[in-house]
This record gives C-alpha cells, sequence and structure tokens, in this order.
C-alpha cells in the first residue's frame, strides 16, 4: 500500500507568477518523458522483476517519481496563482482553461493528453531496464530544455534538484541492467 | 577533511570552488544531507554539474522552517540511501548510515508534530481534535517555508 507524506521531497516556493513556464512545465507532469510515465512506468514493470534487488529498486523509483509529479504540479500551481482569464489567453493557456479551469490535468506543453503508450512492460528485465536508462536520460534532457528557457531563480533550483535525480536513478537502473545482462545472463 | 559523514556545517560554496576536482574514496564519498538535498545526490562522485549552474542554498526564515528542512533533509538522505542499497544491500557502511538517519529522522518527525501539524497520518492523533485535513497542504507556498 501506499502512505501520504504530508510534505514535498523539495521545497515549492515560488513568488513569481509566470505563466509561460507553467505551461512548459506541463510536459513533465503529463509529457511522453513525464515523471507519471516514469512512475507508472516503474511501477507496472516491478511485478515481472526476478530479484529482490529488482524489486526494491523499481518499487522505489516508482514511489519516487510519484513524489516528482507533486513537485512538478505544484510548481504549475502556484506560477498560475493570481492569473487573470486575459493573462491565460495571452499566454496561449485559454483553451486548457476552458478544458480544465484552474485544475491540473496530464497533457503534455501542446495540450496533448498524457498516454500509457509512452512506455511499455515487456516482462523481459532486461529490455525494460534498458527502456528505463533510455527514459532517464530523455528526462534528463528534457530538465535541461526547461532550465535553459527558466528565467526564476527559484524555478530553476527545483528543475535542477529533478535533473539530477534523473542521473541518479539511471546510475541505479544501469546498475541492475548491467548484473542482469552480464552476471546473470537473463537475456 | 573535506566531506565527512553527516557534518552539516561543511560549505556548499567550497564544494564549487573546488571545481569538482576533489577526489574522495569510502566513506568521504557520502555528503552530509543538507549537501545531499541541496544538489539532488548523496554521493559526491555522482554530482553531475549541469552548464554552470549552482544549486543554491535552501533558506528558510522560521524555527518550523529549519525543522522541517532538517526533516527534509534526512528523508532525501534516506531514499538515496535506499536506492543505493537497492543494488549494494551489503554494503555495511551506507547501512550503518541508514540506520542513523531513519532513527533521528523518526524522532524528528513526532517532535515535529507535537510542536506544528503532523506529517503522517498515525502521527495526527497528538491533538485533541481532528487535525490532519487542515491546510497548508504540500502544494500551498505555506507549507514550504
Amino acid at each position: 500500500m501506499f502512505k501520504y507524506d504530508k510534505k514535498l521531497e523539495f521545497p515549492v516556493n515560488i513568488k513569481k507568477k509566470d505563466l509561460k513556464m507553467a505551461k512548459y512545465l506541463m510536459t513533465q507532469f503529463g509529457g511522453s518523458n513525464s515523471e507519471l510515465a516514469a512512475a507508472l512506468r516503474y511501477f507496472s514493470q516491478k511485478f515481472a522483476m526476478p530479484t529482490d534487488e529488482g524489486k526494491a529498486l523499481l518499487n522505489d523509483i516508482a514511489t519516487e517519481e510519484l513524489a516528482h509529479v507533486e513537485i512538478i504540479c505544484t510548481m504549475i500551481k502556484q506560477l498560475l496563482t493570481g492569473a487573470s482569464i486575459k493573462e491565460l489567453e495571452e499566454n496561449g493557456l485559454s483553451t486548457q482553461f476552458v478544458e480544465h479551469g484552474y485544475g491540473l490535468y496530464p497533457t503534455d506543453s501542446n495540450g496533448v493528453p498524457f498516454s500509457v503508450t509512452y512506455f511499455n512492460s515487456i516482462g523481459d528485465p532486461v529490455a525494460d531496464l534498458a527502456e528505463d536508462m533510455a527514459a532517464e536520460e530523455k528526462a534528463r534532457a528534457t530538465y535541461e530544455s526547461l532550465i535553459d528557457i527558466a528565467k526564476d531563480e527559484d524555478v530553476i533550483n527545483i528543475l535542477l534538484f529533478l535533473r539530477q535525480r534523473e542521473i541518479i536513478h539511471y546510475n541505479r537502473f544501469k546498475t541492475l541492467y548491467e548484473k542482469y545482462k552480464y552476471e546473470l545472463k537473463l537475456d | 577533511m573535506l566531506f565527512t559523514v553527516g557534518n552539516d556545517d561543511y560549505i556548499l560554496d567550497d564544494y564549487f570552488n573546488m571545481g569538482n576536482q576533489v577526489t574522495t574514496s569510502g566513506s568521504n564519498n557520502v555528503l552530509s544531507p543538507k549537501e545531499g538535498l541541496t544538489l539532488g545526490n548523496l554521493f559526491h562522485d555522482e554530482y553531475d554539474e549541469y552548464k554552470n549552474y549552482k544549486p543554491k542554498r535552501i533558506s528558510t526564515s522560521s524555527k518550523e522552517g529549519e525543522d522541517l528542512l532538517r526533516i527534509r533533509e534526512l528523508t532525501f538522505a534516506i531514499i538515496d540511501l535506499n536506492l543505493k542499497l537497492d543494488v549494494e544491500p551489503n554494503n555495511r557502511d551506507l547501512y550503518i548510515l541508514f540506520k542513523k538517519y531513519t532513527e533521528e529522522l523518526n524522532k524528528l518527525v513526532k517532535d515535529y508534530s507535537e510542536k506544528y501539524n503532523p506529517l503522517e497520518l498515525c502521527d495526527a492523533n497528538i491533538k485533541d481534535n481532528y487535525i490532519w485535513y487542515k491546510s497548508p497542504w504540500p502544494w500551498e507556498g505555506d507549507a514550504n517555508v
């Protein structure tokens, strides 16, 4: 089961409204390389992991990714706080407003709804882990684009944290991948 | 010694001034929980700087903020140790650190719940009435003092 912890993994206290940045960040909520895709990918794949190390790692990283979904959503909400309908219109968010009001809905930054076709769970631990390593690299690259485009130091600081987590997750998956492929020869 | 396990007096600015040229070995590769949360990882040799961006220190403006920050730092340290231990379950040094931080965190979480608001449902019974539902929720700025 899951238990809720009433705090964010990394504090989010953004003071400057920035509607465009909110729109860009949507990609990490519901885009193809999003935190949501990562959480569901590892959660789904854990059921076919053959060793205790693999079951634990996939479960634990899936859990952390869900905490990152909450961080991204918190950033989006705070960046939109106080936005008027006129401002939403001026920043390309009027259709988002018509569809979802001030609620959050997982889409990419173009408004394309989240899809589980962004990931797979093929039941082969070596193949699944190869996908996981690629997913972490793509998420890292996405965070780098977001950092490049961001202007507010408070926003950048959180994105730097989340980018570094992708690197750590990649390293852990790589350790497991190499063990499965070259030591245990599971493929 | 520049990297001492669990020593929060260590200054992050120095870390960056050294230009990542420092070589560490053994347990000295492990950063303090404060450095870990700031950088996004607890293991010095895995930190990968992006361009010239330097994470700034996480600041707080109240005693509650300081208490919560220490809880976040320890929570983060435990998460990162957890992932490393999943793939290196026999790493004794890391397990000793894991034990140390979880023991400190459990105590701080109880103390925090008594002084301010519960962070976990099972600590929501400390006050005379039901308070779990009350704001601020984590996505509100007030919860991130």
